[in-house]
């Protein structure tokens, strides 16, 4: 793992890729000649003598064979395999001996025997039983922390490289990559004790092996086991975790292994599944594996490129994210002191030239250091994305459906917080378009549609923020049967009045989903309310579309990052406030013809023939007892709780970029705000939360006249 | 759990800072003291109970002050020229608040002999935030249990019952 430094490392995964090929191919011999030449060369005095010797051992060894042009011959290989293992394994006692001693300049490493790797074609594994994992008090926790980190990378990658291989089988790099993987990680096992990992991960590497020399075609049952065992990994990585970070470490750890082992050495053996698994059905989601299982062999490799592009990806250093926040909330303060400092009264009355050149130096400078800080915490959303491959994947193929994922705009960046946020909401949406969006085979032929469902992912900018799409082409939903379910739940009252978007939306409101809901029309709605919630809670917003028989969209409306937002400075009385830009759809100054009223007291405004519910903000916030005329004021259009709400100001001030702060404690439990803002002038201005104007009142009696405006 | 004299958990000759509420001099340690500011302008924070005036800006940080005399329901201040903030931090990691007072005195000793345990008002007084009183020269100084003040306003979340809601628009 972390042992070797990256380049040792680098050629060694180099070399164990030659050594793949040694047999097949004259020109692997030579590249894993000049590999072996180079590993003596960049560190010629920090190889310990065993190491070196075994090396110049086996360069001169390698140097006295002849070879023909199809590389070396059965025997050749054995020794040269030998050898080499030698050499690895003295490499990394090298390198145990040189951290253990904290000087990594020592030179009288001893050498130890390698451990016997156990034949990958053991007649004794029936009678082998389900070893269990024991950390010892002395193990080292860095190390240990690491390779879970590490090897939680890995085995993702793994998954991925997995999925490409499902669809293209013949795709050499990446079946490659997923060797090298695995044998990175057997590495890692083998180094720090950890034999039953050990052992899998080597199973596996050899399953993978005999792919790469041809002597197995990558079936489905193929990819299921690898997929298995990666499972079997990650769970003893979990485990691990888990107990280096519990107070009583040294629990026996035991991940059953057994079974899987046996399995894959049957199908090394070339014998069939013993275990068949019940739920193969899903083999058959995947149409592709299927096509190209049978005569994987002797298919030419396929002109696809692989989806992932492993190379060119830049160098990267971990950095403890508590000291990134903090940076960019001193960035934030700065940028707030610097705006303080260009607009302060006493240096607009200085304004000459000689000062403004260097105050708009600065403030260049500023928003540079603004907009670098926060793109520190910016990343990808490509991990998200591509861990939905296999929700999907598993999804469908427990359903017995064909369901294909594409994604676009993985390259999408936006603030981790946000990224490790939109996980499970993604997970819930996509879950709803499998379960319930796209039907078997049979109903999508019933609606003349191909056999194969398609869910589309996809992210992209969208103005200030980003917007997420789920896109089903399933069966749609029935607007007609959202609204009767919302009154019948009296969500709504029974002569509700919107138009077919209005009743779809109501799948959001809180109270919608319940179990039954499951089994009921179309099954929507489990606890979108949730995700709606979720969604809010990033400042964001949920939106749906459905076209009967055509399908469902669902799109997600998200800032950029956490701490920042677009705000509308809006003015209340003599105070103001900050509304997200994100939640607001429209403003306008009413004409008196718009508005009307209900029962008296609720008012509602008529926006292109939509009755939208009116709130006179300032009495709301408890500011005033006093009624403002609407047409006086500018009523401002919200999504709050998946429907509109016009929020009804005395004037629109600005539009502006703040910094999002906390309200302190003594403010935790205020309704209202989601956080704080200073200003230009040092002032604090609030945050309002847009789902918390339409809530029910917390306190009723202080503002009975103008409760939710839903339940009017 | 037997109840604790709090006059014992007070230090042995520690020091108090001494402020005003009107003409009655109070007190607390001056190790819950993080710093005493001028008074800002204050954001009031609507639909939150009055003695809760709004946040400030404390160079970059944002922070609640309270109203001390509206909490232990004292009539409002006449003049506020000399008012200040005393940002106070409880303990170690909690958020600081600020207590808005008339005027800050001084920094002083008082030695725990000098502090007496507060007399049994009856039902006249609420006594509840008081940890004792101790004499100076020319009156009595009233030493506040700070932390059962801030404990009680978080565990009544923010205050629903226990003190008047402020129905009025603004802050101060």
């Amino acid at each position: 793992m972390a042992l070797l430094d990256p380049s040792t490392e680098l050629l060694l995964q180099q070399i164990a890729t030659e050594l793949a090929f040694v047999q097949v191919d004259s020109a692997s011999v030579r590249a894993l000649a000049v590999a072996l030449q180079a590993l003596k060369k960049p560190t010629p005095d920090q190889l310990p003598d065993a190491v070196r010797s075994l090396l110049e051992d086996l360069l001169s060894w390698l140097d006295q064979q002849l070879c023909g042009p199809s590389g070396l011959d059965d025997g050749q290989c054995q020794e040269l395999l030998e050898r080499y293992s030698h050499l690895e394994k003295a490499l990394y006692d090298g390198a145990v001996q040189a951290i253990s001693r904290q000087q990594p300049r020592a030179d009288d490493a001893q050498l130890k025997l390698p451990a016997p790797i156990p034949a990958p074609n053991s007649e004794s594994s029936d009678a082998r039983e389900e070893a269990s994992l024991i950390l010892a008090a002395g193990d080292d926790l860095e190390l240990l922390n690491e390779f879970c980190n590490e090897g939680r990378d890995l085995l993702a990658q793994i998954e991925q490289s997995l999925l490409i291989l499902e669809e293209n089988p013949e795709h050499r790099d990446t079946l490659n990559q997923v060797f090298r993987a695995f044998h990175t990680f057997k590495g890692g096992a083998g180094f720090l004790g950890l034999i039953p990992i050990k052992d899998l991960a080597h199973i596996l590497e050899s399953l993978l092996d005999a792919a790469r020399k041809g002597e197995l075609a990558i079936t489905s049952t193929v990819i299921e086991l690898i997929l298995a065992g990666g499972d079997s990994l990650r769970q003893f990585v979990d485990r691990i975790e888990q107990d280096i970070r519990s107070d009583f470490p040294g629990q026996p750890i035991c991940v059953p292994t057994r079974q899987l082992i046996w399995r894959v050495e049957a199908c090394l053996a070339g014998q069939p599944d013993p275990i068949p698994q019940v739920g193969s059905a899903p083999l058959s989601g995947p149409a592709p594996a299927i096509n190209s299982s049978g005569s994987a062999v002797a298919q030419p490799p396929a002109a696809k490129a692989p989806r992932n592009a492993v190379e060119g990806l830049p160098n990267f250093v971990k950095i403890d994210t508590r000291k990134l926040d903090f940076l960019v909330e001193l960035v934030g303060e700065l940028v707030i002191a610097q705006s303080m400092v260009v607009e302060h009264p006493g240096i607009e009355m200085l304004k000459r030239d000689q000062l403004a050149r260097p105050l708009r130096q600065l403030s260049r400078i500023t928003s540079d250091l603004q907009r670098n800080a926060m793109s520190l915490r910016m990343v990808p959303i490509r991990s998200t994305f591509q861990k939905m491959n296999r929700l999907v994947r598993d999804l469908a193929a427990a359903q017995g459906k064909q369901i294909q994922l594409l994604l676009t705009g993985e390259e999408t960046e936006l603030d981790r917080n946000i990224v490790e946020a939109l996980n499970e909401p993604l997970i819930h949406l996509l879950r709803n378009a499998a379960d319930h969006g796209i039907g078997n085979a049979e109903q999508r032929a019933a609606m003349g549609k191909s056999p194969q469902g398609t869910i589309q992912l996809q992210a992209g900018y969208q103005g200030g923020g980003i917007a997420i799409s789920i896109q089903d082409d399933g069966k749609g939903i029935d607007p007609d049967k959202i609204l009767k379910r919302a009154i019948e739940k009296q969500l709504v009252p029974a002569d509700f009045n919107g138009t077919r978007q209005d009743m779809l939306s109501l799948i959001f409101l809180p109270g919608f989903s319940t179990a039954e809901t499951l089994t009921d029309i179309s099954g929507r709605g489990v606890g979108l309310d949730a995700v709606r919630g979720s969604i809010a809670r990033l400042r964001g917003r949920v939106e749906i579309v459905s076209l009967q028989g055509q399908g469902t969209t669902f799109t997600i409306h998200l800032p950029l990052t956490l701490a920042i937002i677009d705000g509308m400075i809006v003015a209340v009385g003599d105070q103001r406030f900050i509304l997200p830009t994100l939640a607001i759809h429209e403003s306008f100054r009413p004409q008196r013809s718009m508005l009307s009223t209900v029962k008296g007291k609720g008012q509602l405004v008529n926006v292109r023939g939509r009755l939208i519910p009116l709130l006179q903000l300032s009495r709301r916030l408890g500011l005033s007892q006093d009624h403002l005329d609407p047409c006086e004021g500018i009523v401002v259009v919200i999504d709050c709780c998946g429907q509109l709400l016009g929020v009804l100001v005395n004037g629109l001030i600005a539009k502006q970029e703040v910094v999002i702060k906390g309200m302190g404690a003594a403010f935790e439990q205020q309704p209202f705000f989601s956080g704080a803002a200073i200003m230009g002038d040092g002032r604090v201005t609030l945050i309002l939360d847009p789902d918390a104007l339409g809530r029910a009142d917390p306190r009723p009696g202080l503002a009975a006249a103008d409760s939710s405006p839903f339940t009017a | 759990m037997s109840p604790v004299n709090p006059i014992e958990s007070l230090p042995v000759n520690g020091k108090y800072l001494n402020f005003l509420l009107g003409d009655e001099h109070y007190s607390l340690p001056i190790t819950k003291v993080r710093e005493i500011i001028r008074l800002s302008p204050i954001t009031p924070v609507p639909r939150m109970p009055s003695h809760l005036l709004g946040v400030i800006n404390l160079r970059g940080k944002i922070v609640p002050v309270m109203d001390l005399r509206k909490r232990l329901l004292l009539p409002p201040a006449q003049q506020l020229e000399r008012a200040c903030i005393i940002v106070i931090q409880a303990s170690g990691d909690s958020a600081p608040i600020g207590l808005l007072v008339d005027l800050v005195e001084d920094v002083a000793s008082i030695s725990v002999e000098a502090i007496e345990p507060p007399p049994d008002f009856g039902a006249d007084l609420d006594d509840r935030f008081i940890l004792g009183l101790a004499k100076a020269k020319d009156s009595v100084i009233t030493i506040l249990d700070i932390d059962a003040l801030l404990a009680e306003d978080q565990a009544f979340g923010v205050g629903i019952g226990s003190v008047p809601i402020s129905a009025e628009p603004g802050g101060p």
